[in-house]
């Protein structure tokens, strides 16, 4: 079965939120609205989504500064501007705060779904590596749940094949265990004292070890999460 | 456009700092300048005293130059032809005070003092119509002061500077001292009558006389004493070059009947001369009658005189005259030489002449300062002056003279000063010069020198004026400086007003794209979903339709707004007055508006009075009531409660037309802004109602259309109530 995306609907005209709410669930999204910046705000601390369709103009918070603090937070969720500010420099500063993809209203309804659809095959890690992917030493086959190393094959769990597919599409770079939850667990951390991520990457590490690894290649960043070096 | 008036700021600000630091420099050169101009006037002013008061008393010496010596003899024969006159009075006997003049005296060689104030009768007059003079005292201090001073032969004293540290003077000095006996400090060149007194007589005076010079008598020479007297090393001090120029006096050479002479001598010898009127006369006959009188012969033997040296002194006296320069004065008392035409008679007439005449030699006036016996000087001068010349008859030698009178020097000083003094400007006279004078110049005369002060008498004077002068700069100073202040302040303003303007001009735009794009957005995207039929229910599909209905209408209400606006702006709306019952009007509108009332939650309540049929516009009445009903329906959403009343009733000549509802209300700040066009209580980003900021500008606009007005008061418990008054005319 297909996994539904969830995506937020940051919209405060009725008329326009409602059509969107419709529209999606019509596409078999899984669709939450909220009409302003600080349902929107409360929400998504609360709740990973997919996607974000945020408006510009909100009341109580504008959806200028709900982008900005949210990247500032570094939460990678991609956002889709919905917006009646349709002119070129309104548009760079959209995505230089952060957006992924811009739509000025009034816009058309097959081609804010193929944008929807573009921005979620875009920050899915296993669009960024493919299925079969290289990890240090190792060749990982995420379908077949398959680690290769000389000829010599490792069965991995799918938990694990998502682990390794995000930090393979993301090398060098810090992932925290917030986003690791988000990402591979599709959950908030919010208010869970867990070490489900940390257990998690102890095993792999020992797998990796047992599979012939003689480097870490996953290391820990204190205080701030873990890194994969090529 | 900051940066462009904060350039702009910067170079006026420069600009007129600049300006100031030069305004206050030149009110310093200014001050300089007029301090300058002040000195400049103390310099003329001095200058034109001096020159006054230099050309009185050389007005004067030269005036009393030409008294004919007998002037200084009680009484005296005047000259009338061949004719032999009365013996009369001098002119001087009862003038005791003449100007600079002060007691007029005659000294014979051997120290026998006579004076023209000796006649009776005149003194009598005098003391009748004057002051009473005690010239007792006068002729007192005569013998006891300027004759020992002739007799010691001391030098004399005077206030003059030493000339070579004065000036490089070329003609250094002429006359000069007054020695007694052989004690001569000084070099001397006496005559051949002069060497026969001295040896006559050891008391004798003896005149000395630089001939080498042969110059009038024009400077003096300064003794140790005045070096004693001579003032500090002055400021200010204008060395007025002309008082040295003296007035050019000479030796006169004159002649006089021998007769008249002798009779002069003979009614003004010692004795004689203390004498009555009538004793001098009888005398004086008797020498008429007798030439060769005992008296007569007393007379000769008393100046040692012979025929022969008689003679010989004539003739020395016609060689003198011969030698002397020819420009002289040579004036003959007795005319007896004139009108003879051959060689030979001319000859023995100048024979004849010599025999009957005797030459009259009258040198210039010299001053002599003499110490006072007591000590106590008040004068201006070193002491006493006298001004003295000597007179030689022949062989006889005389001192004639008179002293200056100080008092008649300084009122001369004072009337010039006050003829050539300016505003603020005093004066005084001094021996030395004055630590708080303006200006100081030195009068300097042959008989010593006097400090002229100057004096400002307003010391602030010029300070007043640069003080003025600095406030006046000060005023304009700071008028250019505020008036500049108050220009940018308005162009600040100004480029404030306009940035505000823009800033709302923008927010327009960008609510009237919003509000545009917004209905826009819904019908388009309602549209599509029915088009493709993304559709799920029939309820849908019918509330779909029904959205795109009313968010039609709202895109229509907008862009009449706006367009009414535009029109408004351009003065191209045109109103249709016409006669009708605007309670009618009003609650078609209210009809129509009701169901999305009811939608939201409102209650929309009617209170209408009847109201006379007027002239109103349908439409504008209509968009006010839509406008304010929209603004009720969007800002009460949330209130408690949900009662939109429209009221209407006449009053004072207007419909009042009012619009209720209990939502958050308008603060009393903004409540003067909400009528401005554009202007928007929310922040444009983080607004939660929808708008473009024309509505209630509208409504302002259409009820200023019929001469009405609009209000906004506060309802009760909470909420707005808009009040528009419409003339009923």
């Amino acid at each position: 079965m297909k996994a539904r995306h969830s995506i937020l609907v940051v919209e405060d005209e009725p008329k326009i939120r409602d059509g969107l709410r419709d529209f999606l669930e019509f596409q078999e999204f899984t669709v939450t609205v909220v009409d302003d910046g600080l349902a929107a705000e409360r929400i998504v601390d609360a709740k990973r989504f997919d996607l974000i369709l945020l408006d510009l103009m909100l009341p109580n918070i504008s959806g200028e500064q709900l982008c900005r603090k949210w990247r500032q937070q570094g939460r990678t969720t991609p956002i889709i501007m919905l917006t009646a500010k349709g002119q070129e420099s309104e548009r760079i500063a959209g995505l230089d705060m952060g957006a992924d993809d811009y739509v000025t209203k009034p816009f058309s309804l097959e081609e804010l779904l193929a944008r929807i659809r573009a921005v979620l095959r875009r920050t899915d890690p296993a669009r960024c590596v493919g299925q079969t992917f290289s990890f240090g030493p190792f060749c990982v086959n995420a379908q077949s749940l398959k680690l290769t190393c000389d000829s010599a094959e490792t069965c991995i769990t799918q938990r694990q094949a998502d682990i390794l597919q995000l930090f393979a599409a993301n090398p060098g770079r810090i992932i925290s265990r917030e986003q690791l939850y988000e990402k591979v667990w599709h959950e908030s951390m919010d208010g869970i004292e867990t070490r489900t991520v940390d257990m998690h990457i102890a095993r792999l590490r020992e797998l990796l070890k047992e599979a012939g690894c003689k480097t870490e290649l996953i290391e820990t960043v204190r205080g701030a999460g873990y890194k994969y070096n090529e | 456009m900051n940066k462009r008036f904060w350039i702009i700021c910067s170079v006026i600000g420069s600009g007129l700092l600049t300006l100031s630091v030069l305004g206050l420099s030149s009110l310093g050169m200014h001050e300089k300048g007029l301090r300058a101009e002040r000195q400049q006037e103390f310099m003329d002013v001095a200058k034109q005293i001096s020159f006054d008061v230099k050309k009185k008393v050389d007005t004067f010496l030269q005036t009393e130059q030409g008294r004919l010596y007998t002037d200084y003899q009680p009484y005296y024969v005047p000259e009338v032809g061949n004719n032999t006159a009365a013996l009369v009075p001098s002119p001087l006997a009862n003038l005791y005070s003449n100007g600079l003049a002060n007691g007029y005296f005659q000294l014979e060689a051997d120290g026998q003092l006579i004076s023209p104030h000796f006649a009776e009768q005149p003194m009598q007059q005098a003391m009748q119509a004057k002051q009473p003079v005690n010239h007792s005292d006068y002729f007192d201090n005569v013998k006891q002061n300027l004759l020992p001073s002739l007799a010691s032969g001391q030098t004399v004293a005077t206030h003059r500077v030493e000339p070579t540290e004065r000036e490089k003077m070329e003609d250094k000095y002429t006359l000069d001292k007054i020695a007694m006996g052989r004690d001569r400090r000084t070099r001397t060149l006496k005559t051949d009558s002069v060497n026969a007194v001295v040896a006559k007589s050891e008391s004798s005076y003896q005149f000395a006389e630089d001939r080498e010079s042969k110059e009038p008598a024009q400077k003096k020479q300064v003794s140790s004493k005045s070096k004693g007297t001579k003032a500090a090393p002055r400021q200010n001090v204008y060395q007025i070059s002309n008082l040295k120029e003296r007035q050019q006096t000479t030796t006169q050479v004159l002649r006089q009947r021998r007769d008249n002479y002798e009779v002069n001598v003979a009614s003004n010898t010692a004795g004689a001369s203390e004498k009555p009127v009538s004793e001098a006369v009888e005398i004086y006959n008797r020498s008429r009658a007798a030439p060769s009188s005992p008296l007569q012969q007393e007379q000769q033997s008393s100046f040692g005189r012979s025929s022969q040296s008689e003679q010989k002194d004539a003739r020395q006296s016609e060689d003198m005259s011969q030698q002397m320069d020819p420009e002289m004065d040579l004036m003959m008392m007795v005319p007896a030489t004139i009108g003879v035409d051959n060689d030979a008679s001319k000859k023995n007439e100048q024979q004849l002449e010599q025999a009957d005449t005797v030459q009259v030699r009258i040198e210039p006036f010299v001053p002599m300062t003499v110490s006072v016996s007591n000590g106590n000087n008040n004068g201006l001068f070193a002491g006493q002056v006298f001004l003295l010349r000597h007179v030689q008859i022949e062989d006889r030698h005389l001192v004639q003279g008179f002293q200056l009178n100080e008092d008649e020097l300084l009122s001369q000083v004072a009337e010039s000063a006050r003829r050539y003094l300016r505003r603020g400007m005093g004066y005084e006279i001094s021996k030395l010069e004055r630590p708080d004078a303006a200006f100081a110049a030195i009068l300097q005369f042959d008989f010593g020198e006097v400090v002229l002060n100057l004096l400002e008498q307003d010391a602030g004077y010029i300070q007043a004026q640069v003080l003025r002068m600095r406030n006046w700069f000060y005023g304009i100073l700071g008028v250019v400086w505020l008036s500049v202040f108050v220009a940018m302040l308005a162009l600040w303003k100004n480029l404030n007003q306009q940035v505000q303007l823009s800033r709302k001009k923008d927010d327009f735009i960008s609510a009237v794209s919003h509000e545009l794009r917004t209905p826009l957005t819904s019908i388009r995207m309602y549209t599509e979903m029915l088009e493709k039929d993304w559709v799920k229910t029939d309820g849908k599909r019918r509330e779909y339709y029904t959205t795109m209905r009313t968010e039609s209408e709202r895109l229509t209400r907008l862009i009449e707004n706006v367009l009414d606006f535009s029109r408004i702006q351009r003065g191209k709306k045109r109103y249709d007055f016409t006669v009708g019952d605007v309670n009618e009007c009003i609650g078609e509108v209210a009809d129509m508006m009701r169901p999305y009332a009811q939608r939201a939650g409102f209650v929309l309540e009617q209170r209408f009075e009847v109201l006379e049929p007027f002239a109103f516009d349908r439409d504008a009445v209509v968009q006010i009531v839509i406008n304010l009903v929209d603004n009720a329906l969007k800002y009460a959403k949330d209130a408690r409660d949900k009662h939109i009343i429209i009221r209407t009733r006449a009053q004072k000549g207007y419909a009042i037309i009012e619009i209720e509802d209990h939502g958050p209300g308008i603060p009393r700040s903004q409540q003067k802004k909400i009528f401005d066009a554009f202007y928007r209580c929310e922040d444009e980003s983080t607004r939660q109602n929808t708008g473009t900021g024309l509505g209630l500008a509208l409504v302002k606009r259409f009820a200023e259309a019929h001469h009405g007005f609009v209000e906004i008061v506060n309802a009760k418990p909470t909420g707005a109530l808009f009040r528009i008054g419409l003339t009923m005319q």
